[in-house]
């Protein structure tokens, strides 16, 4: 069973315009709401162009990467909803009844939950293995 | 080597081995053995009459004509009425997997008509499901979506689709005349396929449309009635001059016409459904039945059907609810075609058919199940901790907490001991907790909340209420004030998510510019609470402590905390607000440092006494839909001078009405026992109730918190509960200077 890891992420809540406006190049963004981001890069405040937006380093997620294989075969089980097709996408919305985000690439996607569920999504993921 | 005693594999029926040939069913290899899985009824070995019917390995109503025949199944039969016997309750049972589909087009059924819609969908490039009965496919409703279930020998398939196309064919119609419940019937598709399979008719005779690939001697007239004792013997025609034929036969085949398999069709009204081949036809209707069973499923009679017609029920729904007809396992397959042929022999009029509703078939609760889940219950990250510590977890306020550790203390009264005369840690992480930025956050506070905000100084907290546009309590918390333009807001535990909403909502209504980050999730709280806690967090390194109701920003045995001083146990207190991946190395060094100091952690339960000593709310327990301010004896909360708030005209209407209730302390001898929810008595009158209750042993009596209503202008002195007197006292019961508290 892939563990559900710990990923420290900076999280920022701001003005949707100085999200747009950030270079996040290639980073992990997951951009949850128009005014909220997790990246998994620094973001120099001078850089954001809203002096009021909040940035924190955030622990609260857990996460554990399937292969795309893996991933279809657990979501064909848990996700009611339909998934975007391009790659990379990003998705968000309920999985195994659990608030969850996925970051889907072509050959492996990432399942992050807040650590609060962690426990809860543990037993759905118990047949597959880690593809970080 | 093949076994020469025993050269087929076996299924069990009855207890009793039965052979298996190539692709048999279980119908056609009972049938083979001259076992009718119901005793009696015309079978059409298409899954559409309720005849076949047999229980399989626990499970009732499966239909022996669609289950493929299997070495090792456990069949039973079971005479259609009274039902078969309930399963039994200690069967294990592997959860059934439901798979979630998207597409753009379904087709159910793929037979010709099937097939060709199927064909031409994808045609276009549409995506398209197909799915067939006869592939163990069997979709049994359509809801609005359009979502399509079926079952299938994998588990549930969930389907969601823009467009249904079904092409669910026609089913025979069945006989319906006296002797129709005898074995020896068959309609004239069921008889082609059981021939084929090898099953010896004897001599047969058939009505109607004859079978194909069948010699048969073929019978004209008019169907008066089967005759026999259990197994036929023979059928009765008559001709239009009304002379009647027996024929003795074995079996007889019946092609009585086609009636539209269209339930799923009736199922999606008003969805993108459509019938395409045989179930788009209207279908033929019946002779008028006149004697015999009607609806096999539900015992129907021709002769109920026409007690209730005399009774007035003329409608087709009506008749349905009067008599259960077309409400049974086959859901109208068999008796519709003849309950509306009956209906309009006496109404003049053909009748539309009735609703069609999921499910079209008995399901078992696991098939039901399928993909569902429990609630989720969130977890601290503490959780860990307290069940080492013996905790009892229970779901409160939408989390796992401890509600007391008496797995490892033996008694909550310890915990409650360790609080008043030592040091107890309680995890707090479940507060909501907001972060409020931007150039508005003051003005948009003030507008929010009911108290003064501009006066809260940097480093400070005030406990303050959240109202309703109707001036009713929702929430209570703290606004910490950071700096000019940055607040800190605590909720209580479980309503982070709806005061995140209500934040937001009137920001965006107001037009102000302010940021709210939700971190109730990522920041873990521990309460140090006690007369020794200020001792154990200077062990812990804290050089600075933040005076009653302010707070800082320090580090803590290397941990980055906000540290608030505040008191809800009526104690000194500390809340530690900290990035939740420290909060078990936080809570263990604190029970380290403070193992000679006697620390305990302390529940919920424990909790519940001491914040009751000091006569503290909780929102959702002593609070009702209608508590305002001054009916919670909090009016001084809120300042009615100030411009605006959210709920000040309501306050400003409601504070000049004569108060008829309050929530009031109250206090009565340990005896009484009072608990959460006992009625209070002025004399003989119902005077109010109790909302929070408990036996404080500091003061040696019971004291609680009690809604009580006004008498001839005042608030009783003396009530009685549980019979004994309580009389009303302020509140804190506990310490009312607070200098505990604040020392």
């Amino acid at each position: 069973m892939p563990a559900l890891k710990p990923f420290t992420l900076n999280r920022i809540v701001a003005l949707p315009q100085a999200l747009d406006a950030l270079p996040f190049g290639n980073a992990l963004a997951l951009r949850v709401a128009p005014d909220e981001l997790f990246i998994d890069t620094e973001i120099p405040s001078d850089s954001l162009e809203d002096a009021h937006a909040i940035i924190t380093r955030d622990t609260s997620l857990h996460g554990a990467w399937l292969s795309a294989g893996d991933a279809a075969d657990f979501l064909i089980r848990e996700c009611r909803w339909r998934l975007p097709e391009t790659r990379p996408a990003f998705a968000q919305g309920a999985v195994a009844h659990l608030p969850v985000k996925l970051y889907l690439e072509t050959t492996r996607v990432l399942i992050l939950v807040a650590a609060v569920y962690a426990a809860e999504l543990e037993p759905h993921l118990l047949h597959y293995k880690d593809a970080a | 080597m093949p076994d020469t005693h025993f050269p087929f594999p076996r299924f069990i029926l009855d207890g009793k081995p039965v052979d298996i040939h190539a692709d048999d069913t279980i119908l056609s290899a009972a049938l083979r053995a001259d076992l009718h899985p119901t005793g009696g009824g015309c079978l059409c070995c298409a899954g559409d009459c309720p005849h076949c019917l047999i229980t399989l390995d626990g499970v009732s109503y499966v239909r022996a004509c669609q289950t493929p025949a299997r070495p090792g199944q456990q069949v039973e039969r079971h005479h259609l009425h009274p039902y078969p016997p309930l399963p039994d309750s200690q069967l294990e049972r592997a959860a059934v997997t439901a798979r979630h589909l998207h597409t753009d087009v379904v087709v159910i059924g793929l037979g010709q008509a099937g097939r060709k819609a199927k064909q031409e969908a994808e045609a276009v490039g549409k995506r398209v499901i197909g799915l067939d009965a006869n592939a163990q496919q069997e979709v049994i409703g359509i809801y609005e979506g359009i979502l399509v279930v079926a079952r299938t020998e994998a588990g549930m398939l969930h389907i969601y689709a823009d467009e249904v196309v079904v092409a669910t064919g026609a089913a025979e119609i069945q006989p319906v005349a006296a002797g129709s419940d005898l074995s020896g019937l068959l309609t004239a598709r069921a008889a082609t396929k059981l021939a084929r399979a090898g099953i010896d008719l004897g001599k047969v005779v058939s009505l109607g449309i004859p079978p194909d690939d069948l010699e048969v001697a073929h019978l004209e007239g008019d169907l008066v009635r089967f005759e026999g004792t259990d197994k036929l013997e023979a059928v009765v025609v008559s001709d239009s001059s009304g002379n009647q034929q027996r024929v003795p036969c074995d079996t007889v085949t019946l092609g009585l016409g086609y009636y539209p398999r269209d339930a799923l069709v009736r199922m999606g009204h008003g969805l993108n459904v459509r019938a395409v081949g045989d179930c788009a036809q209207p279908g033929d209707i019946p002779p008028c039945p006149t004697s015999g069973v009607l609806c096999p499923c539900s015992g129907v009679t021709v002769a109920d059907m026409e007690a209730v017609w005399k009774q007035g029920f003329h409608e087709l729904e009506l008749v349905k609810r009067a008599t259960l007809a077309g409400t049974g396992t086959c859901q109208g397959s068999v008796c519709l075609p003849h309950i509306r042929s009956f209906l309009q022999a006496r109404g003049e009029v053909l009748q539309a058919p009735f609703t069609a509703r999921p499910m079209t078939r008995q399901v078992t609760i696991g098939e039901v199940a399928a993909g569902a889940a429990l609630q989720p219950t969130p977890r601290t990250a503490l959780d860990s901790e307290h069940r080492k510590l013996g905790a009892t977890m229970d779901r409160i306020g939408g989390w796992w907490r401890p509600w007391n550790y008496n797995g490892g203390y033996g008694t909550t009264w310890a915990e409650y001991w360790a609080v008043r005369e030592a040091v107890s840690l309680g995890d707090v992480s479940t507060l909501g907790k907001l972060s409020l930025s931007g150039p508005d956050a003051l003005p948009f506070l003030e507008r929010l909340y009911p108290t003064q905000v501009a006066t809260i100084k940097n480093g400070r907290s005030r406990y303050a209420l959240l109202l309703d546009e109707r001036g009713y309590v929702v929430d209570d918390g703290l606004i910490a004030r950071e700096n000019d333009t940055r607040f800190y807001l605590t909720f209580t535990s479980g309503g982070s998510s709806f005061a995140e909403g209500w934040l937001r909502d009137w920001a965006e209504s107001w037009g102000l510019d302010v940021r709210i980050m939700n971190r109730t999730q990522s920041l873990g709280a521990i309460n140090v609470t006690g007369p020794l806690a200020t001792h154990l967090l200077q062990r812990a390194g804290l050089a600075k402590l933040p005076a009653f109701m302010r707070h800082l920003e320090t580090e803590l045995a290397g941990v980055r905390c906000k540290v608030f001083r505040l008191s809800f146990t009526g104690e000194v207190s500390y809340e530690l607000h900290h990035s939740v991946e420290h909060s078990v190395y936080l809570w263990q060094t604190l029970m380290a440092l403070g193992t000679d100091l006697g620390i305990k952690a302390h529940g919920l339960e424990a909790l519940d006494m001491l914040r009751l000593e000091k006569g503290h709310i909780i929102v959702n327990k002593d609070t009702d839909f209608d508590s305002t301010p001054r009916r919670l004896q909090h009016g001084w909360l809120v300042n009615m001078s100030k411009p605006d708030f959210v709920g000040k005209q309501a306050l400003s209407r409601t504070d000049n009405i004569p108060l008829n209730k309050a929530l009031v302390g109250l206090e009565v001898a340990k005896e009484a026992a009072p608990q959460e929810g006992d009625v209070i008595y002025h004399g003989d009158d119902y005077a109010g109730y109790i909302t929070s209750a408990t036996y404080s042993p500091v003061l040696g009596t019971c004291v609680m918190l009690a809604w009580l209503y006004v008498f001839a202008g005042d608030l009783p002195a003396a009530v009685t509960v549980r019979g004994h007197s309580a009389r009303r006292v302020p509140t804190p019961f506990y310490n009312p200077e607070a200098s505990r508290a604040r020392a």
